[in-house]
């Protein structure tokens, strides 16, 4: 696959890849911003290699998975460690997109919370399969984690969702 | 059956909710651009750079402390240590009992008048001697 095709196909799968990059930083656009570019250019430059083991739209998330990560590691590094040194106070996390939280609306707000209750890996599945439309396959190629632990992740997710989401439906349905 | 059902009616009612959220995010997101951010970096470089700077200073400065830092004046040669044949116990002294002299040296038969006076048995004193009744 030529440079050329790497770009169309980035370009095609850019706002599935945004939204991924926001759940992989917590939310945090900024952040999600960053690790976008930063995994482009891994694409781009042949860093991140694809061999056409598995479909471009999972290895692109995987790369942007672990782009993610790497940058997390790499900020807890600077904080814990070379803040104390550098710098008097260290610099505050982003907080979460306000534009966004303020502009959704009470029954997506109310799904983004129940999401940040549930345990990552639930969530990560959950996400892939249901806002990417991914299969639990495909997922668990994502996450590098076995078919097995996948499905676990996600019926349990599911449980823990609807439970989370129960009484709240239950107030709408009263409303 | 009616789990199944329920089960199928969750995920529906899931996938709408996801897309909802999917909608928003999309409405959300950046242009698709490939040229970095201004202000954008390479992540990382900067925290390398940062720590062979330091390191490569810490070695100079080490080097140059090695050099530049005079050795302290030697230290005075220590007493020469007594050889093993030459050494004497502190309380060597103790061992020098009073007639000492007399154990170490072999006495000759009648030559000292000291030895025969000392070997002599006594003479008893009259006064203690008993009388005997005839």
């Amino acid at each position: 696959m030529t440079q050329i095709d790497f770009h169309g196909e980035l370009e095609r799968l850019h706002a599935a890849s945004f939204g991924w990059a926001l759940w992989c930083c917590n939310h945090r656009r900024e952040e999600a911003e960053e690790v976008l570019q930063a995994a482009y250019l891994k694409v781009l430059e042949g860093t991140a290699c694809f061999k056409g083991n598995s479909s471009l739209r999972t290895w692109l998330f995987g790369v942007i998975r672990r782009t993610a990560w790497e940058q997390n590691r790499r900020r807890w590094l600077r904080l814990q460690v070379l803040g104390r040194w550098f710098t008097s106070q260290p610099a505050p996390i982003p907080s979460r997109d306000p534009e966004a939280a303020a502009s959704g609306s009470e029954e997506t707000s109310a799904l983004r919370a129940a999401l940040a209750d549930l345990p990552a890996r639930q969530g990560q599945v959950l996400h892939l399969v249901f806002y990417q439309d991914l299969t639990i396959q495909e997922a668990s190629q994502v996450l590098r984690i076995s078919l097995g632990t996948a499905r676990t992740h996600f019926e349990r997710g599911k449980a823990r969702l609807r439970n989370i989401l129960a009484p709240q439906r239950g107030n709408d349905d009263v409303r | 059956m009616m789990c199944a059902e329920r089960k199928f009616r969750d995920e529906d009612d899931f996938r709408s909710r996801f897309a909802q959220l999917r909608r928003e995010d999309e409405a959300h997101a950046p242009a698709f651009n490939l040229s970095p951010r201004r202000g954008t970096r390479r992540p990382g470089r900067s925290t390398r750079t940062l720590i062979v700077a330091a390191a490569c200073v810490t070695t100079m400065a080490a080097a140059l402390f090695i050099l530049l830092v005079p050795r302290k004046a030697e230290r005075p040669p220590a007493k020469p240590i007594a050889s093993l044949a030459e050494w004497r116990a502190p309380t060597d002294f103790l061992l020098d009992t009073p007639g000492r002299d007399l154990l170490k040296t072999v006495p000759a038969i009648g030559a000292s008048q000291d030895y025969s006076e000392a070997l002599r048995p006594r003479s008893k004193s009259p006064q203690s001697r008993k009388h005997v009744v005839p």
